[in-house]
This record gives structure tokens, sequence and C-alpha cells, in this order.
């Protein structure tokens, strides 16, 4: 529907970001593994804006398809063949975390404006 | 709502990995000087932490830590001249369990460290649960 068309535009971007979380999250608890290899999620910008359906039959792509876990290439840090570097994990963590919130509230606005398009109307 | 549980669980996880390692090294500090009843030195606990990778986890995003097993250490024990100790050998040596002090001192440093890195973690899932939640109101 069109009047969801603000919330439908974050979504992804939430899922993104709530996925980033999980990963960092994963970084974090293997810190002192290891062999462990530190690893990241990246958004593949062509599946995101090009498949469109335009057709009844077409197959909506998974929500999940369009992250992709990659592993980061970085000299190792330890002599364990770990290479997360905690301080960049909780850096992200940091950033990620506020990334969320912003998407956040660009929903609850769109919530706010459907509440009250729902109140004027009930008068 | 299973995926947010999940997301606790990973971090609760590497908390727990961390918690066994430091009551490893309290047994290692402890033991310093112990023997094993059949007179044998103790010898040092090492905990061996794997990442769960499996593949369906991976895409998802969601790695856990696991301590796969606690072994023994095959260092070579301390030795000590004393000769009038009586578990001194012929000449006058006695083996000391193979416990390093300033070792197990930098792994407990380690240890606390990364459980306060998951705690911190453990508390921003939480935030962004709360932020989740506020959409109800």
């Amino acid at each position: 529907m069109d009047i969801f068309k603000g919330i439908d535009k974050v979504l992804p971007h939430l899922n993104f970001a709530w996925k980033r979380h999980k990963v960092i999250l994963s970084n974090i608890a293997n810190a002192d593994t290891p062999n462990y290899r530190a690893k990241d999620v990246v958004m593949e910008e062509e599946s995101v804006g090009k498949l469109k359906i335009t057709r009844e039959k077409h197959i909506s792509p998974k929500s999940g398809e369009v992250f992709r876990v990659i592993e980061i290439q970085r000299r190792l840090v330890g002599n364990d063949f770990n290479n997360v570097s905690l301080e960049e994990e909780m850096a992200k963590l940091t950033q990620n975390r506020i990334a969320y919130e912003a998407y956040m509230r660009m929903i609850r606005g769109s919530v706010d404006k459907l509440n009250n398009i729902i109140k004027e109307g009930r008068q | 709502m299973n995926d947010l549980f999940r997301a606790f669980s990973i971090s609760a996880s590497g908390m727990y990995a961390q918690r066994v390692r430091m009551n490893v090294i309290a047994s290692n500090l402890a033991n310093y000087e112990s023997y094993r009843a059949n007179g044998e030195p103790f010898r040092k606990l090492e905990v061996v932490f794997q990442a769960l990778e499996d593949p369906k986890n991976l895409s998802k995003g969601e790695v856990p830590v696991r301590v796969v097993e606690i072994r023994e250490s095959n260092e070579p024990f301390r030795l000590v001249y004393d000769p009038t100790n009586p578990r001194a050998n012929q000449e006058g040596y006695v083996q000391k369990p193979n416990v390093e002090l300033v070792k197990e001192m930098v792994d407990m440093i380690t240890a606390v460290r990364s459980y306060e890195a998951n705690l911190n973690a453990f508390s921003a899932t939480k935030e962004i649960a709360q932020r989740t939640l506020e959409l109800w109101r």
C-alpha cells in the first residue's frame, strides 16, 4: 500500500543493520578462537534496486538473499591465526547501533503519521 | 523473535567460554605447587575454543563459540634444585607442575577483557531490542 511506502523503504536497511549486528556479536564472541576469521556483511546493491516484480508469477526474492557474509581479509593480528580486532568490532558495534536507532526513528515517524491519519478520520 | 534470542545467545556463548577459561586459570594457579595422588606433578589445563561455523548459521551471520575440550598440557615440568626435598631425584632436582605464573596472569587479563567486550555487545543487543519494542507503543 502507498501509505506504508516509507516503512517499506527503510526495512531492508533495518534488516541489514540487524544482520550486521549479529555478525559483530559473533566476531566478539570468537575473539579468542584459534583460526577464526573476522566476518562482515555486505549488501548486494544490484539485487536491491533492480529486481522488480512485474508479473504475478514472478518469484519474489527472499529477504535473506540480498546480504552476503564475507570474511575480512587482513593481516593476522595474533599468532593463533585469528584476525579479529576487538577495537574495530567495538567501534562497528556502536556505529551500527546508532544506525539501527536512526532507521527505527524513521519508521516511528511513518507510524506516527499513520496514527494521525487514523485519528483525524475518526473525528 | 527467535532471531533476537539467538543473538543474545551468541554473546552468552562468548561469556560462557571466557568464564570456563577463568575457572581453568584459577585451577592452574591453585595447583601451582601441588602433586597428584600417584606422585606426578600437576599438569597445566588448557581450554580449546572452536567457532561453530556450520553453513546454515554462517549465512545468517551467527557464529557462536564453544569449548570443545579441556586438555592437559604436555609442556615439560619445572625443575627446581632442592636436594633436601623428599621428592628430589639423584641429582637433587625436584619436578614441579608446568604452570607458569606470568602466562596465567596474562591469560586472566585477556579473559576478563573478552568477557567485558561480550557483555558490552550483550547490552547493545538489549538496547536494540528495546528500540524495536518501542514501535509497539
